[in-house]
């Protein structure tokens, strides 16, 4: 017969157990088919992307993932669009969506240069400076173009 | 009675119903009396759309011809819209609406010319809508035969080109000229060009060098030589009147200005100067800019797109100097020009070395030199010296091809996931403008507002009615908005954002509005 002592801490052991297996579990893959126009969500999901593209078996999987992410991106900037949202999150998806087409469509030979001149303009940033958007998208572009 | 009668009525009824319907996409028509021309498909009195040039409303005046691009009917009034091209009006090329009253029309069909007419015997007269060769193009069996040019007589090949540069480039310029213009003046301009001008102690400063014996051989022959193309000439001379700005002076030897000056004299040999430089620049790359080589449709629209461009940048003078550092021709700026060196000078050369263009041939052998991306060096942007003036058009067009990689990208694969379908030429005229636009804002500040805009309903429907005006228009909005949310994240301060975000986006406007004012001074498109 279990004392109430030793109750009290298998329940304690018990709900321990849970919350770390709670926290230690992963979130599932974000489904690009959910709504991701959140500023979190959309990181979150560029994140993923970064890591799929990473573990990709081959140049068409990686292909593959880009386009699927792309097409979920274009159906969130269209709703937006066309209700007039033009705020920093909208800005934040359009930028994400030139990132995919460049790395989907410029060569290789060309995507570095492609993205690093890209804000150089010669009234506010003739050095051209980049932005960590574009850094990111530099990473990307690493795992497209080795 | 009826009954016989009925099929004579129903075909004379539907005689009278066709002579009262509205002229159709194709047709071309001659206007009978003066027009408001409008950039969008709004007539009524409120709608404040009139085409104006420096601020004053242009009307369209009788015996003006167009082909119609498409129809727009207003159930309510039960007239329509024309959206046309039109050849001879001083609001120069870009497409206007005119209004169609079915009772009261103003204009006339010129029967006989639809398009895709091919009877010949059904035609009743005939326009000539765009230039056809007198001559036909001949291509030598011998190396280095260019497209487009005709080589004159003896002249099989470019091994002895270096030998005698101005008897060569005077001899391309002439079978050139009496291909295209039997005349050295424009003469199917309305107006009478503007003439060379006199010059006097203060503005002759380029001539004082034209005279010296230090002068480069390269700049001599360019003087030396008659314009390569007469209606591009008419162009730069023209601009070079109605510009002004800073003019530093660099003298011979000068790493920076040793004075400033008033506008050089636009003189016959600081015209051809210019007009050979920018001419033959555009000949050997303009296929590599727009990726179209042999095309000549898509040439001429990056001729005249690049002329916009540097009519606003500098008005074709060579010194014109910002208060930045931007600096010549194409208003290169520090920045600027230290990326093409870094990331595009070898192409840039490689490219005159392997072309087989004849322009190539040529400035392959001419000495033009890098620019030092350094403002205690600026007189490499604006001076005589180190191949300038076609070493700030090689620049020039080196950003262009820059910005254009990321904009031609965008816009090819928006428009062919809209399923939009674009002649060569439609498409250059887009892409084009575009870029141009990118010239100011960067490839990053024009091509994301473009997606925005791609990704709404109202732009990919100005986009299918090949609507450029009220694409633009509708461009300069998201322009707008796009630079207040990318310049606020650069901590600048609330004016200066606002500044530079209507700055950036009437930027096309800036260059089409002077564009606009060329090309009605000189009378035609400024092109080839």
């Amino acid at each position: 017969m279990y004392t109430l002592k030793k109750l009290t801490q298998i329940i304690l052991f018990t709900t321990s157990i849970s919350f770390c297996s709670l926290a230690l579990a992963q979130e599932p893959d974000a489904d690009w088919n959910d709504p991701i126009l959140t500023i979190g969500k959309l990181e979150q999901n560029l994140g993923q992307l970064f890591l799929k593209l990473e573990r990709a078996k081959g140049q068409n999987e990686k292909i593959q993932f880009l386009e699927s992410f792309h097409r979920a991106l274009r159906g969130e900037i269209r709703k937006r669009s066309s209700r007039g949202d033009r705020d920093d999150l909208y800005w934040r998806a359009v930028d994400m969506d030139v990132t995919i087409m460049n790395l989907l469509d410029q060569k290789c030979s060309d995507l570095k240069t492609v993205l690093l001149f890209s804000e150089q303009n010669p009234v506010t940033n003739d050095d051209g400076k980049i932005s960590a958007e574009t850094e990111k998208a530099l990473e990307l572009a690493r795992t497209i173009c080795h | 009675m009826l009954t016989t009668l009925r099929p004579y009525l129903l075909t004379a009824l539907s005689f009278c119903l066709a002579a009262f319907g509205p002229p159709d996409k194709g047709e071309l028509i001659e206007i009978q009396t003066w027009m408001n021309a409008r950039s969008s498909a709004a007539f009524r009195p409120t709608d404040q759309n009139q085409i104006k040039i420096d601020g004053k409303i242009i009307m369209l005046p009788p015996k003006t011809q167009g082909k119609i691009l498409s129809v727009q009917y207003f159930p309510q009034t039960r007239n329509y819209g024309l959206q046309v091209s039109l050849s001879n009006s001083p609001t120069g090329s870009a497409p206007v609406w005119i209004y169609y009253n079915v009772k009261n029309p103003g204009l006339r069909l010129l029967k006989g010319n639809q398009s895709d007419t091919k009877n010949v015997d059904e035609a009743k007269s005939a326009i000539t809508l765009r230039e056809t060769l007198a001559l036909p193009e001949q291509k030598s069996a011998g190396a280095g035969a260019g497209r487009g040019f005709v080589w004159p007589p003896g002249v099989t090949s470019t091994q002895n080109l270096g030998q005698d540069v101005v008897h060569q480039i005077s001899a391309l310029n002439q079978v050139a000229r009496e291909q295209i213009n039997t005349s050295p003046q424009c003469r199917d301009c309305r107006e009478k060009p503007a003439q060379y001008q006199t010059c006097d102690s203060k503005n002759n400063y380029f001539e004082s060098q034209f005279d010296s014996i230090n002068l480069s051989p390269d700049i001599a022959n360019l003087i030396s030589t008659p314009s390569r193309y007469p209606r591009v000439e008419a162009c730069v001379r023209e601009s070079m009147n109605i510009s002004g700005g800073r003019f530093p002076v660099c003298q011979e030897n000068d790493s920076t200005p040793s004075k400033y000056g008033p506008k050089a004299c636009g003189s016959e040999r600081l015209v051809r100067l210019v007009e050979n430089s920018f001419s033959m620049s555009l000949d050997c790359f303009g296929g590599y800019l727009n990726g179209k080589e042999g095309d000549r449709e898509a040439l001429r629209e990056t001729f005249r797109n690049t002329i916009a461009l540097v009519n606003l940048e500098s008005g074709f003078h060579l010194n014109s100097h910002s208060q930045t550092t931007a600096a010549g021709l194409g208003q290169m700026t520090d920045g600027t020009t230290d990326w093409i060196n870094r990331t595009l000078w070898s192409e840039l050369q490689n490219h005159m070395i392997r072309s087989e263009n004849v322009s190539c041939q040529i400035m392959k052998d001419l000495k033009i030199e890098k620019s030092r991306p350094n403002r205690q060096y600026v007189c490499d942007r604006l001076g005589l010296s180190g191949g300038n003036p076609l070493s700030n058009l090689l620049y020039t067009i080196g950003h262009l091809k820059l910005v254009r990689k990321e904009v031609q990208m965008v816009f090819d694969r928006k428009i062919r996931e809209a399923g939009i379908s674009l002649s060569s030429s439609e498409r250059e005229n887009f892409i084009g403008a575009l870029t141009n636009w990118g010239h100011n804002t960067g490839a990053y500040g024009i091509t994301r507002p473009l997606v925005s805009l791609l990704e709404s309903e109202a732009g990919i429907s100005a986009l299918k009615e090949k609507n450029k005006s009220q694409f633009m228009e509708l461009l300069k909005s998201e322009v707008s908005s796009f630079h207040k949310y990318y310049l606020k994240r650069q901590n600048l301060s609330e004016d200066r954002i606002a500044a530079r975000a209507k700055e950036a986006s009437e930027f096309h406007q800036y260059v089409q509005n002077k564009m606009n004012l060329l090309e009605g001074r000189v009378g035609r498109t400024c092109t080839l």
